[in-house]
């Protein structure tokens, strides 16, 4: 039992850091208050971006400035907000708590926890809205983000700082990629590196799906080093809105500390729908598609937050996965054409290729990684540049040998060799693949090693092999790991390991 | 009418710092009843913008020494007194949308709102 003296002392030694600090509050009255959006006179000191609250507690944002009103965008559903209430500026602008505490958890985008857990109140305020990182606080991508998927880090692959945008229609497993990405960065860590920082930003998603995803996280046990930030379709509009801005500020957080994170946002076709709602209540001028004219600065300073700094910044990195779901394969509509545009590259899934059995259904013709090769260990490299030349010379003839007419030998060797390479790049679901197997899976089909097993029992083959190599020649994972080039002594040991399994395998 | 229009005619309602019964009479004669709506809306922000509202917990406390400081700080502005007995002690000023909130009741609610915050 507390004694009274106790608790007056408590309160006193409270008190005693209280500052009244007496400072001149700006009111305004609700004048219109209609889905989500206020418009409210007076405030006349207020500015874009700046916290208001209401008489009954909720809540908001200033998002546009008129001549005679404010619009306030509302954190809740401001049911009881009437013509006449007053609102009150607080002076701050929108920020989230971030610290090491975040991870694990699953937070609103105005980090209040979801998850049934107590929030967290102490750490930095990072501010949704920030500038990003400048030139000379910059340096190229160098450091692979090793997703775990064959044929995205020998072909497509991402670096460390680098936006890569995932795009397709809905149901082709592009939050699978996403998630595959996340998994495998427990694989990648080690004793000296941690693994990245992974926050998953979910906007306008169904709860299932969420609730989902954080349990296949904690199932893998990848929810050790991620962070969920959610705002369900069943969130008001502004919620949505803010989703991938309170993601970034937390990676922020920990690229100030030197770190490297990575931000998922699911995806970003729903965030910008919930901009244009937003927009076509606040009256704001519509354009294409109905979406406002700064839909594109709304994505690019976004995805400009994603950076690799320099050691003299601290060196660490925010990684960007944009999600964009397309309708019908068509690329070429307003938000997917400029999300292309800011990204560094992107992973495209089609859904013939999805029906077709090949998944992850990525079509390699029109995916792409700007920068992310540089990033590539030189082992990958050696095997995948090979790879992309076979894989596109094979797409190049199948499309003939659909006639039917004869085919030379030569012509032949290629469409099996093809067919073998677009086995082996099949990969199951929550299965990532260290990049060691990857070298050796992709070494194996581009030398022909696979020539002669049969393409149904491509897959079989691989899985056997791996453990065979795992059990028998560790020593070739372990340099293959280590070193990070493709030695001639390596490739050797290879072949004969190889050529031991296939006697073997039946 | 546009909302331009509208905030001419408010501003000519007013005779210096008084509105003209003639003018306002001729004024609402004549504006749809939405714009009349917009015309009391301009006319209530004028009025709001040149009165300064101190709230005190009771009128006796008002000296002349205050009404002359008062008046000085907020020039061409009209003062106007009302009792407030809930402020406790001190003043709360309304100037148009913004409050100086300089009473115990207000020091009091931030003291509360501070020990609730430094136990959440």
């Amino acid at each position: 039992m507390i004694k009274n003296e106790e608790i007056i002392k408590e309160l006193e030694k409270n008190l005693a850091s209280f500052n009244q600090n007496q400072k001149a509050k700006n009111i305004g009255l609700v004048e219109k208050n209609s889905d989500g959006v206020i418009s409210a006179s007076g405030l006349s000191k207020t500015f874009i971006g700046e916290q208001v609250t209401f008489e009954d507690g909720a809540y908001g944002m200033i998002l546009g400035l008129d001549e005679d009103y404010a619009s306030i965008i509302l954190f809740g559903s401001g049911e009881n907000i009437v013509e006449g209430d007053k609102v009150k500026t607080t002076g701050k602008i929108l920020s989230v708590t971030a610290s090491e505490k975040l991870i694990g958890r699953v937070i609103s985008p105005l980090g209040l926890p979801l998850d049934g857990k107590p929030g967290v109140k102490t750490g930095k305020n990072m501010l949704l809205e920030r500038i990003a990182p400048g030139v000379i606080e910059r340096e190229p991508v160098n450091t692979p983000l090793k997703t775990g998927i064959k044929l995205i880090d020998a072909i497509i692959p991402i670096g460390r700082g680098q936006r890569e945008l995932i795009i397709g229609d809905r149901g082709l497993g592009k939050t699978a990629i996403a998630i595959d990405t996340i998994i495998n960065q427990k694989q990648e860590a080690s004793s000296k590196n941690k693994p990245v920082v992974c926050i998953y930003v979910a906007i306008g998603q169904k709860q299932s799906t969420v609730a989902q995803v954080v349990a296949k996280l904690k199932e893998v046990g990848a929810m050790d080093y991620s962070i969920v930030v959610s705002a369900t379709a069943s969130d008001p509009a502004a919620l949505q809105y803010l989703a991938p801005y309170a993601g970034v500020a937390i990676a922020e957080y920990f690229l100030e500390k030197g770190a490297d994170a990575l931000v998922v946002y699911d995806d970003l076709s729903k965030h910008a729908w919930a901009y244009r709602q937003i927009s076509l209540v606040l009256r704001r001028p519509a354009g294409r598609e109905a979406y406002p004219g700064d839909i594109f600065y709304l994505h690019s300073r976004l995805l400009e937050r994603a950076a690799k700094l320099n050691k003299s910044y601290g060196g660490g990195s925010i990684t960007a996965l944009p999600i964009v779901e397309t309708q019908a394969n068509d690329i070429s509509a307003y938000i997917p054409t400029n999300i292309i545009s800011i990204t560094d590259g992107q992973i495209y899934l089609q859904s013939d290729l999805f029906n077709a059995g090949i998944r992850p259904a990525i079509n390699v013709g029109n995916s792409v990684s700007r920068v992310g090769g540089a990033a590539q260990t030189n082992a990958i490299k050696s095997v995948s540049g090979k790879m992309r030349l076979e894989l596109a010379q094979y797409r190049e003839l199948a499309v003939f040998a659909q006639f039917g007419s004869e085919l030379d030998q030569g012509t032949l060797t290629q469409l099996e060799r093809g067919k073998r390479i677009t086995e082996m790049l099949k990969q199951s679901q929550y299965n990532p693949l260290p990049e060691a197997f990857q070298i050796l899976s992709i070494w194996a089909v581009t030398t022909g090693q696979l020539d002669d097993i049969a393409v149904e029992k491509i897959q079989k083959f691989e899985n056997e092999f791996h453990n065979f190599v795992k059990r028998k020649h560790p020593d070739i994972i372990k340099t293959l790991s280590a070193e990070g080039r493709l030695k001639e002594e390596v490739v050797k040991k290879m072949e004969k390991a190889v050529s031991e399994f296939k006697k073997m395998f039946s | 009418m546009s909302i331009k229009g509208i905030k001419k005619l408010a501003q000519l309602t007013y005779s210096g710092t008084q509105i003209n019964e003639r003018v306002l009479r001729r004024i609402t004669s004549k504006l749809t009843r939405s714009d009349l709506k917009l015309y009391i809306r301009v006319l209530k922000s004028i009025d709001r913008k040149r009165t300064v509202k101190v709230y005190v917990p009771n009128k006796r406390i008002i000296t002349q020494e205050i009404k002359t400081g008062l008046a000085k700080f907020f020039e061409n502005k009209d003062l106007e007194f009302i009792e407030e007995p809930g402020l406790i002690a001190g003043l709360r000023i309304v100037d148009n949308d913004t409050i100086y909130e300089l009473n115990l009741k207000d020091s009091l609610e931030n003291m509360v709102d501070y020990i609730k915050k430094s136990y959440d």
